[in-house]
């Protein structure tokens, strides 16, 4: 197991790291409850584990490892290394990021200021996603994708997007020697921590923890770059999308979705699609990580 | 001749505890002043730059807490909970023997709930500590300008005695 990843585990307690690393298996989400059973994802299959180690399928009736509340309070404050405040802003955004660039997604109950989240607090829901990295996963992808004229990769959770994304922005700077920024809003892509990416970008410039709007002015302002790529667009940031195509800047981002029917029916994609950013669509397989499944071009589509 | 130098020492012996528990009550203040710009730094770092806690710690250049803040970073790095790195370095700390049993508590309490909350109620309980140090501060002034003149004039005195009985 991966050393930051064997930390994480390490902040439940030393008994549940034993029993995953006697289970031995490539765990790709844990999802911890307050006194419910620990459900890890392999392979996107759902299982329980036992204190020995024993993996099974969910079965509520068998022995399982649980945490209390007051457990899960503890991992929360181990794992933000006593330092809630600096986490803040990704706490109210509903997750923090720990070395190795791992994402644990939050969940409690949300104290508001303002109809603002101003803190989150009585954790009751973690979800631990292990931050992978594969070189060279993005080989599809170029073989098969007219990319010069922006693209918008969408995928259900755990499709590899983030995946696929780093090795993009990998192969156009160090392979390909194009010049581009990555708008890492939730420093999820390069999974930064103390200002140093965990994973291989190539010669990209990061702007990490910037709000897309701000960042991707700001980057083609200053640093000129030929691609822009980001994570997860919402109808938010049809404005900044924009931005890309007046100033010539071509965008390879993701969005949350599986078909092309529902991105059709879902309006801030339709919104993101007629900025005309996007030369063409992909759609990452469910089942396979990173896996190109459907490519349409969006001038067949003519979406108006 | 070896009595005279006996007493000499005796004497010397007597006015020596004297100023050693002046001393005690200086180093006290100086502790509790050690952490008090301690906590002026913290709020300081966590406004600007958001440093962990145990890069908070390892700020710390005064030597007269560097026992403790070193020692509760080592428990960190250990895997241990704040609230077990914190109650460890306190008891084993040498600086912190000087503290009274209350300091003591109040300051373990205080130390245990630091980075579990968000940047303002951090920040309020730098301030709150700030103020209690001062507290602190100022009862350990005090008992200072009190004591150490007793202790003094009494560790001649005593000294003084002993040899006048002995002679």
């Amino acid at each position: 197991m991966d050393k930051t990843l064997e930390a994480v585990f390490r902040c439940f307690g030393s008994d549940f790291y034993n029993s995953l690393n006697k289970a031995d298996k490539n765990i790709s989400e844990v999802r911890i409850r307050n006194e419910k059973p620990v459900v890890l994802y392999i392979d996107n299959q759902p299982f329980f584990i036992d204190s020995s180690g024993r993996i099974f399928s969910p079965d509520f009736s068998l022995d399982s490892i649980k945490f209390t509340f007051s457990e899960i309070k503890n991992a929360f404050c181990k794992l933000c290394e006593y330092s809630v405040y600096k986490h803040q802003n990704d706490i109210n955004n509903g997750f923090i990021t720990v070395r190795g660039g791992h994402r644990i997604g939050i969940c409690g109950t949300g104290v508001l200021s303002d109809s603002e989240i101003k803190s989150v607090v009585d954790i009751t829901s973690m979800n631990i996603r292990a931050a992978r990295e594969y070189i060279g996963c993005s080989e599809d992808f170029f073989k098969n994708v007219d990319y010069e004229n922006g693209v918008l990769i969408c995928g259900v959770p755990s499709s590899g997007k983030t995946t696929l994304l780093r090795d993009i922005s990998r192969t156009l700077t160090a392979e390909k020697l194009f010049k581009a920024a990555v708008i890492d809003e939730r420093c999820e892509i390069s999974s930064s921590f103390n200002g140093r990416s965990n994973f291989d970008l190539g010669l990209c410039d990061i702007y990490c923890g910037y709000p897309k709007d701000k960042s991707v002015f700001q980057a083609i302002r200053t640093m000129s770059p030929d691609f822009i790529i980001c994570d997860e667009l919402t109808g938010n940031d049809i404005e900044s999308v924009s931005q890309t195509l007046n100033y010539g800047v071509r965008l390879i981002a993701t969005v949350h979705c599986d078909s092309l029917n529902n991105a059709l029916k879902n309006p801030s994609i339709t919104k993101l699609i007629k900025t005309k950013a996007f030369r063409k669509i992909i759609f990452l397989d469910s089942k396979s990580p990173c896996r190109v499944n459907d490519i349409y071009d969006l001038e067949d589509i003519g979406l108006d | 001749m070896i009595k005279n130098i006996g007493l000499i020492l005796i004497f010397i012996t007597s006015v020596m505890t004297g100023f050693s528990l002046t001393g005690r009550m200086s180093d006290k203040i100086k502790i509790l002043t050690a952490l008090k710009s301690l906590m002026h730094e913290f709020k300081r770092e966590i406004t600007y730059q958001a440093l962990t806690l145990s890069e908070l710690f390892s700020l710390n250049n005064d030597k007269y807490i560097a026992s403790l803040a070193d020692s509760i970073v080592k428990y960190l790095e250990e895997g241990m909970t704040l609230e077990e790195s914190v109650k460890l370095s306190f008891e084993e700390a040498d600086c912190t023997k000087l503290l009274s049993s209350d300091e003591k508590e109040n300051l373990i309490s205080i130390f245990s709930a630091l980075g579990k909350s968000d940047f303002d109620s951090q920040v309020l309980l730098i301030e709150n500590t700030i103020e209690k140090l001062n507290i602190y501060i100022e009862n350990a002034v005090d008992s200072k300008n009190k004591k150490s003149k007793v202790y003094l004039t009494a560790s001649i005195y005593v000294g003084l005695a002993v040899v006048i009985i002995l002679l």
